[in-house]
């Protein structure tokens, strides 16, 4: 009885150890296209209201998800107080606070930085490429990502199940 | 928001300190110079004052604090909430008001686009004019632009720092608080200082304001949407904006405008100017000079350039 229930049990811890990795491949992918999503956002606030950034950011603060809030509001409320150098300095200490832990992709998270050294440098035409430019790479990394995705979410189910199995036969 | 903050919030972290440990009293500066290698100068109604190296206003040339070209940079940083690209078309202008009213003068290198400024580069001069509200200094010229309670056609003349913009703004609120709905047309953000469309001066209860836009085409978006009594603009003196004034005229509309200018006479060399003064647009024209504090009246005119005496 007693093996019976260890052998389910671990089964189980198998099946769900391979479903939250290909959870955190799809949330990958998910994260990708919300930054996307914002940065679009940031770009029309700049293309057809001429917003400064302190302005446009806490704007588009309100139509993200949770997961970027606390990092836009920080930046906001920081470019508010004036009390930073520049915008690259405010909007790099963000991401290494509120978005380090939170961007699963490396490459995401380099591609934000990147775009914070050279915004609210020159006019407007200049912060539309910027951020037109991390958009065109996040998009290219979703690109990549997603058939890595779709493959690696069934990969980790099937081998969830697989090593329980190799496992239990093992141990019997 | 405080006039200090909006003030010294601007300038770069160095000197926002010094000026903050020394307690300067904003109520006092008139206009702060901030020049690329040279020392920082700030105007006050007793004179003239450079800022020491500990952070001291002095007159003397001694142990000055120079400035360097990276302040220079920070500041417009800071003055353009880090967004110098949604300031475009004030820059081409080589001016731009902040929160407050406060209107910052830049000159540098201009680079052309044919025969207009496309924008300019290397910054390097700003001169911080700080805007001030002194509510009741109008009361003694809308006792003489009035009749039986409404304002006369009026237009204050004086040259550029003599507080035309600050008379103004207190006119308005007289005039506003008396009675008559006023549209103000406030081009620049200077008289109703106004931040994401709400007027950071007190400028009546009864007064409607346009920012942001050329004041041409607002001063006939006003009355066509808004009816006022009483339409009140900043700085007249262009063709455009001298056809618009005509427009409101002859639409029974009484104008409150002001323009640089040191005489009545003055005005006359200015071709569209002429044309206003010999129309008789105005009834009232109210002279100010320049002094210790800004709005002194020199003299008030009627519209045959005589002088209305007490």
């Amino acid at each position: 009885m007693i093996k019976i229930i260890g052998v389910l049990i671990v089964i189980f811890s198998g099946i769900c150890l391979g479903f939250s990795k290909a959870a955190r491949e799809q949330k990958k992918l998910e994260q990708g296209i919300d930054l996307k999503r914002m940065l679009y956002l940031l770009q029309s606030e700049i293309r057809y209201g001429f917003t400064p950034l302190p302005e446009a950011i806490a704007s588009i603060a309100d139509k993200t998800s949770d997961e970027w809030k606390p990092f836009l509001v920080q930046v906001s409320t920081q470019l508010s107080s004036r009390t930073e150098e520049s915008f690259s300095s405010v909007w790099s200490h963000a991401l290494q606070t509120h978005l380090k832990g939170v961007i699963l992709e490396p490459k995401f998270l380099k591609d934000l930085y990147s775009m914070g050294e050279t915004m609210g440098y020159l006019d407007k035409e200049m912060q539309e490429k910027t951020i037109g430019f991390a958009i065109e790479q996040l998009e290219e990394q979703i690109f990549q990502m997603k058939d890595g995705v779709i493959k690696n979410c069934k990969m980790y189910r099937s081998l969830g199940l697989s090593f329980s199995l190799l496992l239990i036969i093992l141990l019997i | 928001m405080g006039k200090e903050n909006e003030i010294f919030g601007i300038l770069p972290l160095k000197i926002r300190s010094l000026l903050e440990k020394n307690g300067t009293e904003i109520q006092n500066i008139q206009e702060i110079r901030l020049r690329s290698g040279l020392p920082i100068m700030i105007d006050c109604m007793e004179g003239e004052y450079f800022l020491t190296k500990d952070g001291f206003l002095t007159k003397k040339k001694e142990d000055l604090l120079k400035l360097s070209r990276e302040e220079i940079r920070q500041t417009l940083e800071y003055i353009s909430s880090y967004s110098l690209y949604a300031y475009e078309k004030e820059i081409r202008q080589g001016f731009l008001t902040i929160r407050g009213g406060h209107r910052i003068g830049l000159s540098g290198t201009a680079v052309m686009d044919g025969e207009s400024v496309r924008t300019l580069k290397h910054i390097s001069c700003l001169n911080i004019r700080v805007a001030h509200q002194i509510f009741g200094c109008a009361q003694k010229v809308y006792e003489k632009c009035q009749r039986n309670g409404k304002l006369l056609p009026t237009l204050l003349l004086s040259p550029p720092g003599c507080g035309k913009t600050t008379i103004l703004r207190d006119l308005i609120r007289f005039v506003s608080n008396a009675g008559e709905t006023v549209s103000v047309v406030d081009e620049r953000s200077e008289i109703a200082a106004s931040y994401q469309g709400v007027a950071q001066n007190d400028l009546g209860i009864r007064t409607d304001i346009i920012d942001g836009c050329k004041k041409d085409i607002a001063m006939n978006m006003m009355i066509r949407s808004m009816a006022p009594d009483v339409i009140a603009v900043d700085e007249i003196g262009s063709k455009e904006d001298v056809d618009a004034l005509m427009f409101c005229a002859f639409r029974g509309c009484t104008l409150l405008a002001t323009a640089h200018g040191k005489s009545r006479d003055a005005l006359l060399k200015n071709p569209y100017m002429k044309e206003v003064v010999n129309q008789k647009m105005f009834q009232r024209y109210v002279l100010l000079e320049c002094g210790k504090r800004p709005g002194i009246v020199k003299k008030i005119l009627d519209e045959n350039g005589v002088e209305i005496h007490d």
